[in-house]
């Protein structure tokens, strides 16, 4: 490894990239990324006057300062330990798969035979958490927007794991640094087209991005999970879609753009953050694209197309391994 | 698929257009020089007649007494809708538009409070960016 | 590990940090209002037209928490590399979580089959 000597891979992994430093960038960068994209496509400026020759970069930082000294306000009727520790909790859970995945080799934080996998699984288990945090916050809003959070939680979770495990299959692994070896010669676009777009939709859904805005839908239930939180709070219970976003297009460019190919070391790592846009930036783009889904049909979209979709995703990895 | 995939070219090619906001008070806008904008009163001319305020759809025009013993419309801002009416009823032609939209109240009272706009305030600002 | 170790420190320690800075040192001036229940803006007025029947959320907050308990034993067993030899305690700790749930629903099968209460 080519990193300045105090730091390992698992270090740097750890503290830098895809860790601690990379959550907290990611959630600014993606912030004014959406915000500016949807200004552009509307012919608006977006965010501007905060560091003009930056293009308002630091707008969210701005933002996000104020809502941290912003005054924290705990409503009686919940329980005040739970309605603090739910948001954190919740961002921290979905922070936790990029301890499986490997930005570059060697930095990978728990280097294990299973971990893209398990990185799915765990990504797939938060949802818990986000029922906890409405049922803590005890508000109608809260309550229905955590209904609606399971019943696309439904429509994506098989899908999702369909499209991964397909992958699985394919690579015959599950192991990051094997799954990126073996796309050495065509990336996993070109070996399953299907399986990359069940991803990308599946990836769209799980983190209620535009036309699956169903949880928030701000019209009808003002802001569905978040609607009790303010301060800190909101910032995690709001930040915690895009931490998944970060986490699922990392696991993305991992399963189907060969990662950090055809580089390593530094440049791997950059080569990683390059590819991510593949699902970051139509990830931002929707929102000033689609209109929003009514449930049944995001459940429609999910129980029907997507899923025939993702099955014969399967089939055609259970082919391809056949015949390779 | 290839609708969607339209859908991603037409918002990409969005992306490249110019803004059309107007960064106020950066830039402003030129509204050509028959614009209706604030209205003001030369008390030369006036004879308080009152047809102004009869004719004001949003009843805006309230009368108040002055120092020299007359009464003079005054217009609450805060319900003028900036329709014309008492520009066009008034028989002298006192009540003038002038080619301003942008005035700015710094006291709730003032702004709600019947009375005319000084005219020397109504100069129009420099138009920078044209409509359209 | 000790990558591992560093990352969930150091990223709860961020998290619960700021929340602490927030707490301390945000301007408070506490009011009622504000501790009240989000109401879509205006505070409660008279009685309600009608109700949203909520009883049902328990059930779903059952299901994602047992979903999500056996699906992580499953992984940690499957994953473990043990072989044949770790299903054994799989099977008795699902055996112990169903008995659990089990012996939960039995105690309140009559109150929750009561529509009255719920309300
Ligand atoms: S412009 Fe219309 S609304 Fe305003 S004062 Fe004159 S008549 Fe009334
Ligand atoms: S209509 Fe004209 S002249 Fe008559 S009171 Fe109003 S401003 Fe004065």
């Amino acid at each position: 490894m080519d990193f300045p000597s105090p730091l390992s891979g698992d270090l740097v992994a750890a503290l830098v990239f895809p860790g601690v430093l990379g959550i907290f960038g990611f959630l600014v960068v993606a912030i004014w990324l959406e915000r500016k994209l949807v200004a552009r496509v509307q012919w608006r400026y977006g965010p501007l006057y905060v560091s003009r020759p930056l293009g308002g970069l630091l707008q969210p930082v701005a933002d996000l300062f104020k809502l941290v000294f912003s005054e924290l306000v705990l409503p009686r009727h919940t329980n005040r330990l739970l309605f603090a520790a739910t948001p954190i909790l919740l961002f921290f859970a979905e922070g936790l798969p990029v301890v499986f995945i490997a930005a570059a080799p060697g930095v990978v934080m728990a280097p294990h035979s299973y971990g893209l996998a398990i990185a799915v699984v765990l990504v797939l288990l938060v949802a818990v958490l986000m029922v906890a945090m409405a049922w803590t916050e005890a508000d109608k809003f809260t309550y229905i927007g955590a209904m609606r959070e399971i019943l696309l939680t439904a429509a994506y979770e098989v899908p999702l794991l369909l499209a991964a495990l397909a992958m699985f299959l394919l690579y015959g692994t599950a192991d990051p640094h094997k799954v990126v070896e073996v796309q050495s010669g065509l990336w996993g676009v070109l070996l399953n087209p299907l399986a990359f777009v069940v991803y990308l939709v599946a990836l769209l859904m799980a983190t209620t991005r535009f036309p699956f805005e169903i949880p928030e839908a701000e019209p009808e239930v003002v802001l569905g999970p978040y609607t009790e939180y303010g301060s800190t709070l909101f910032i995690y219970a709001f930040g915690a879609n895009y931490v998944k976003l970060y986490v699922l297009s990392l696991l993305g460019a991992v399963l189907f753009l060969g990662g950090w190919l055809p580089a390593a070391g530094v440049l791997g790592v950059l080569i990683t953050l390059a590819k991510m846009g593949v699902f970051v930036l139509p990830a931002m783009l929707v929102r000033a694209i689609y209109p929003r889904y009514r449930i049944d049909q995001a459940l429609r979209i999910g129980w029907g197309q997507l899923l025939a979709l993702s099955a014969a995703a399967v089939l055609w990895s259970l082919l391809a391994a056949w015949i390779w | 698929m290839i609708t969607h995939l339209k859908l991603f070219t037409t918002a990409v090619k969005q992306l490249f257009q110019p803004p059309l906001t107007v960064r106020w008070p950066e830039e402003r806008r030129n509204y050509g020089d028959r614009m209706r904008g604030f209205i003001v009163n030369d008390r030369s001319k006036c004879i308080s007649c009152q047809l102004c305020e009869a004719v004001c759809p949003a009843k805006a025009i309230k009368f108040h007494l002055e120092a020299d013993g007359r009464r003079y419309p005054g217009i609450d801002w805060g319900r003028c809708i900036l329709c014309g009416y008492c520009v066009d009823a008034c028989p002298t032609g006192s009540l003038q538009h002038v080619n301003n939209t942008e005035i700015v109240w710094t006291d709730l009272d003032v702004y709600k409070k019947p009375s005319e706009m000084d005219p020397d305030d109504a100069a129009p600002l420099p138009a920078t960016k044209s409509l359209i | 590990m000790v990558a591992v170790v560093l990352f969930i420190a150091l990223f709860l320690a961020v998290l619960v940090l700021l929340v602490v800075v927030g707490y301390l040192f945000s301007p408070r001036r506490p009011s009622e209002t504000k501790e009240r229940r989000f109401e879509a803006g205006g505070p409660p007025y008279g009685p309600v037209q009608r109700r949203l029947l909520m009883q049902y959320f328990g059930y779903v907050y059952l299901v994602t928490v047992v979903e999500a308990a056996v699906g992580l034993a499953l992984v940690a067993v499957l994953t473990a590399d043990a072989g044949r030899a770790a299903l054994a305690p799989l099977a008795a700790a699902l055996v112990v979580a169903i008995a659990a749930v089990v012996a939960v629903v039995w105690r309140y099968f009559k109150l929750l089959a009561d529509v009255r209460r719920w309300g």
